[in-house]
């Protein structure tokens, strides 16, 4: 392998590592998101049937 | 500045700075005489060391005001730095590992640099999981901020290795100063300012998503409760 292969397989490394963090976080986030709201509803629902 | 907001202007100031990094590792800075392109691996390796070094310490403070305080933010911004820490450190040992493979002619070597940086993340990603396996919440909470705290006792020890022992591993920061071109230097500071960016506006979104499982787990006992 050639010293600019080692260098392409680094840089995909570190920004591969990054985006697939992100991502990650993006989505648990939006999924909380989703889960929070229809639960915060619920409450609400519970509350006014009371 | 909301959160909100200040996530935006973090996340723009971040790209913005990657980008500028790129254009400096890629295209600007000069190619080294003796390790040629893939010394340019450097720049993004250290950075990579150092935001661990920075996650480890700031995990560490937030361990010691979690104790101090009681207060579930500290928890929370602790298990954020510490995952963040390791994913650094792992990003930081896989790139050390293909600059050594054309330079040193092996992808790993029992180098004292090497092998603590290899104890340190072991240790961290061992402390993230044992916390997991305690039950009871405050307990776990407390169980991981002493382990945040005693395994920030091997961070000075990675940093100061390559000088106290005889290692291949190079030494950068010297009492005589920086061993790089004037060029080199740059690139290398502006691309420490972006990984220590990024570092926050993950840092950021990763507090906010602890924050808001704490916030449902409420929400959750008491509908159950109702």
């Amino acid at each position: 392998m050639s010293n600019l292969t080692y260098l392409f397989a680094a840089f995909a490394i570190i920004w591969l590592a990054v985006l697939v963090y992100v991502l990650a976080i993006a989505r648990r986030l939006h999924s909380l998101e989703t889960e929070l709201r229809a639960l915060q509803q619920m409450l609400e629902d519970n509350a006014r049937k009371k | 500045m909301s959160r909100d907001r200040l996530l935006t202007v973090l996340i723009m100031l971040t790209t913005l700075a990657m980008l500028a990094s790129l254009y400096l590792v890629l295209v600007w800075v000069p190619t080294e005489k003796t390790m040629g392109v893939i010394q340019r691996v450097f720049y993004f390796h250290v950075p990579s060391a150092w935001v661990a070094f920075l996650a480890f310490a700031v995990a560490a403070v937030a361990a010691l005001l979690f104790l101090a305080r009681r207060q579930e933010h500290w928890d929370r911004v602790e298990v954020a730095s510490l995952e963040l820490g390791i994913v650094f450190s792992t990003v930081a040992l896989i790139t050390g590992s293909i600059w050594a493979r054309p330079i040193w002619n092996t992808w790993w070597t029992w180098d004292p640099r090497l092998t603590t940086t290899l104890v340190m993340w072991i240790y961290y990603v061992a402390s993230l999981l044992l916390r997991q396996m305690v039950d009871s919440p405050e307990r776990s909470a407390r169980f991981g901020a002493v382990l945040a705290i005693v395994g920030f006792v091997n961070v000075p020890l990675v940093f100061l290795t390559i000088r106290l022992w005889r290692t291949i591993h190079p030494v950068l920061f010297t009492t005589e100063g920086f061993g790089l071109a004037p060029e080199m230097l740059l690139t290398l500071l502006i691309s420490l300012g972006t990984f220590t960016l990024l570092y926050f506006c993950l840092l950021t979104a990763r507090v906010r998503l602890e924050s808001l499982q704490a916030r449902l787990a409420q929400l959750r006992d008491q509908y159950l409760s109702e």
